[in-house]
């Protein structure tokens, strides 16, 4: 820059060029930004709008949902035929679905629909049940009306109600914007399903989301309560693998019945988690951190590591009935087995680690609540006449006999068949008494494990 | 003056702007990358069979061909990487697999990883509520979300519980999106496998960071770690 004789600054052209150059400059800046906050302002408006539309249509097809419910429930009352019925109750169970995944949507704009949600699974599941008591030529029966004319009422309140959010948004209030007037209506329709203002029967069936509280007995618990301290002995067995440290108690534990929780410091410096039974002192569970290595056993060698550990630990004609291994960690199902019938009630899940063969995890629930002598009915049918059914294509690769777990704390014998179809592997039970087929199960999961024989 | 310098400096101011406007756009296209068929670590099926033998073939330890990509497969892809001058990310996309002389493929093979997502969703998701916990804090955590599947209450699929809207803070603030260690994958296939050490709880809150005031009114049942585990 240059200055004259009295100094003030004097602009060479070039100067001014370079001050016009940036004028344009920082002026075109200045527009463009402008326009990309206008633009991003509006883009934002469209999102607002975008998931508006999202909401409404949740909320309207959640509406035709409900509607198709009740509408199938009040035609149920008055329909004797069975495979009417049936259809009537598979509707239901689609529109179930449908209103709970719009359900779902909706949650997302900060409403709490979790009451609506129980109400859906419910009536869902009931209607499953139903139909497929139905099928199994069992029909349903005046209770069975009676829940269904109720739960007709239940829908048809809940419907109405949820009706007034349309009035509500044609008002012109947003779901988005809109939840200081719209929550009521959410509130009520949740108030009135928990408070028993709203007519909500009790639905219990044998069902995942039956209301029937559950009142199993822990059967496998007997001896006396033992207390929590002086339990060292008996602690350092369970964990016979490991040289224990320190044994501290972390205070009583409530499995449906009373336990006793301790965390184990092991010599090594990890930390076992174990929980073992007031009752008796049964193990309920433990697990133990680890590092997960390069497996160098075989599962068979893991499977046998396992059964040992169980003998020790005083179970009897415990077999491994099913392994899976990830990385080193190897799962065996272990099962109580009596005249060659694998009893999958009682079962202990055992965790090993394939890279040193120590136990590392212990998981004895289902056997603590289900294990009992039981009396096993002898089958109607021979495993020949399993073996010649027709299990449209399936390569049979092995077939036992096997008690297995049904809806509502139930068990029935079968015959557990297994094969492969294509790429895939399929469990079939097959009722031993009826010879119906009872459960399919495919393994869809590439964690494939290995049935042990 | 020189002219030289004021057509720098023009140049200079141009650029800027430049600069700018190509920020702009930029920043105002940003869109997800484009969804493609990749192996990954918690990957499975039998595309991650082909990788592992094709891998154990060359030289590379994959360990048992067994299906899933795990900690020592990711080993083994970063090795092969590595040796073929490729990005080291250990994650198998279109150059590493036409490296690997494989082709991937996508969409068919969904249904059959059903239950690896569900393991690979529960893993991110413990990872991201409870890393830095003891080891059965973690297990305890799966095992709520699973809880929540069975309980009517709640979302009936593990990827409806976990991203049902408030329900984790995790998912809130993005921490969902965090890559899950070994530990958390661990914690998952227990949780996965029936160990439950919360007794059935469907709710679990750090009293330090606890955001929502209803959950103090449930019962607790047990403390682990920093977490308190409730009904």
């Amino acid at each position: 820059m240059l200055r004259d004789a009295s100094g003030n600054m004097v602009l060479t052209k070039g100067w001014k060029i370079f001050h016009i150059v940036t004028a344009i400059v920082l002026l075109t800046a200045i527009i463009l930004l402008s326009v990309f906050l206008g633009l991003s302002k509006s883009s934002e408006s469209a999102w607002m709008e975008m998931s508006e539309n999202n909401f409404e249509s949740a909320y309207y097809t959640l509406s035709d949902s409900l509607l198709n419910i009740e509408n199938n429930l009040s035609k149920l009352r008055v329909t004797r035929s069975d495979s009417l019925s049936g259809e009537m109750l598979i509707e239901i169970a689609m529109n179930s679905q449908t209103a709970e995944a719009n359900l779902a949507i909706l949650a997302y704009s900060g409403y709490d629909m979790s009451a609506l949600v129980k109400y859906c699974n419910q009536v869902g599941d009931y209607s499953k049940y139903l139909c497929s008591k139905i099928t199994s030529g069992e029909g349903l029966n005046d209770e069975d009306y009676d829940t269904i004319g109720k739960l007709y009422e239940t829908t048809y309140t809940v419907s109405k109600k949820l009706g007034e959010v349309k009035d509500s948004l044609m008002a012109g209030n947003k779901i988005l914007t809109g939840m200081n007037e719209l929550n009521q209506y959410f509130t009520d329709i949740a108030d009135g399903l928990t408070d028993g203002s709203i007519v909500y029967p009790s639905l219990i069936y044998d069902g995942a989301f039956s209301d029937s509280l559950d009142e199993s007995q822990p059967k496998a618990l007997t001896g006396e309560d033992i207390d929590s301290s002086g339990q060292e002995s008996r602690i350092r067995k369970i964990l016979c693998d490991y040289e224990v440290e320190s044994i501290t108690y972390k205070g009583e534990g409530d499995n449906g019945f009373a336990t006793y929780i301790y965390d184990v410091t092991l010599k090594d410096g990890s930390t076992v988690y174990l929980q073992i039974a007031k009752k008796g002192g049964s193990i309920v569970m433990w697990d133990k951190e680890f590092d997960s290595q390069e497996p160098k056993l075989t599962v068979a060698e893991g499977v046998e590591l396992a059964s040992q550990y169980m003998y020790k630990q005083g179970y009897k004609n415990m077999k491994g009935v099913y392994a899976c291994v990830t990385d080193s960690v190897l799962y065996v199902n272990m099962c109580y087995v009596i005249d060659d019938t694998v009893i999958y009630p009682d079962m202990i899940k055992i965790k090993v680690n394939l890279d040193d063969g120590k136990i590392i995890g212990f998981e004895g629930l289902n056997y603590i609540y289900n294990h009992t002598e039981r009396t096993l009915d002898k089958p109607q049918i021979t495993e020949g006449e399993v073996r010649n059914m027709d299990f449209g294509g399936l390569n049979i690769e092995s077939v036992r006999l096997a008690l297995i777990p049904v809806e509502g704390g139930k068990e029935r014998l079968t015959y557990e068949v297994f094969g492969r179809l294509d790429e895939y592997a399929y469990y079939v039970y097959i009722d031993a008494a009826t010879g119906n087929a009872v459960k399919v199960l495919q393994v869809i999961d590439s964690d494939e494990g290995e049935l042990l024989m | 003056m020189d002219k030289k310098l004021i057509a720098k400096r023009s140049v200079a101011a141009l650029l800027v702007l430049l600069t700018v406007i190509v920020g702009i756009i930029a920043f105002s296209t940003i869109s997800p990358a484009e969804e493609t068929a990749v192996l990954k670590m918690g990957s499975s099926g039998s595309q991650v069979r082909t990788l592992q033998t094709k891998l154990n073939r060359w030289g590379y330890d994959c360990g048992t061909v067994d299906g899933i990509f795990g900690s020592k497969t990711l080993a083994a892809v970063k090795q092969f990487q590595k040796n073929n001058g490729l990005t080291v990310d250990g994650i198998v996309g279109a150059k590493t697999a036409a490296a690997l002389g494989m082709t991937l493929t996508s969409g068919s093979s969904s249904n059959s990883s059903y239950n690896s997502s569900d393991v690979y969703l529960l893993a991110k998701c413990i990872y991201a509520e409870s890393r830095g916990e003891p080891y059965l804090g973690q297990v305890a955590v799966g095992a709520v979300v699973l809880n929540r599947v069975k309980s009517s209450s709640f979302p009936n699929s593990i990827s409806g519980v976990i991203y049902q809207p408030y329900a984790f803070t995790a998912v809130i603030d993005g921490q969902i999106n965090l890559e899950p260690n070994e530990t958390a994958y661990s914690a998952a296939r227990d949780a996965m496998n029936g160990w439950d050490p919360t007794n059935g709880c469907l709710y679990y809150y750090n009293p330090a960071t606890a955001t929502s005031s209803w959950i103090w009114s449930r019962t607790v049942k047990l403390t682990i770690g920093k977490h308190r585990f409730a009904v």
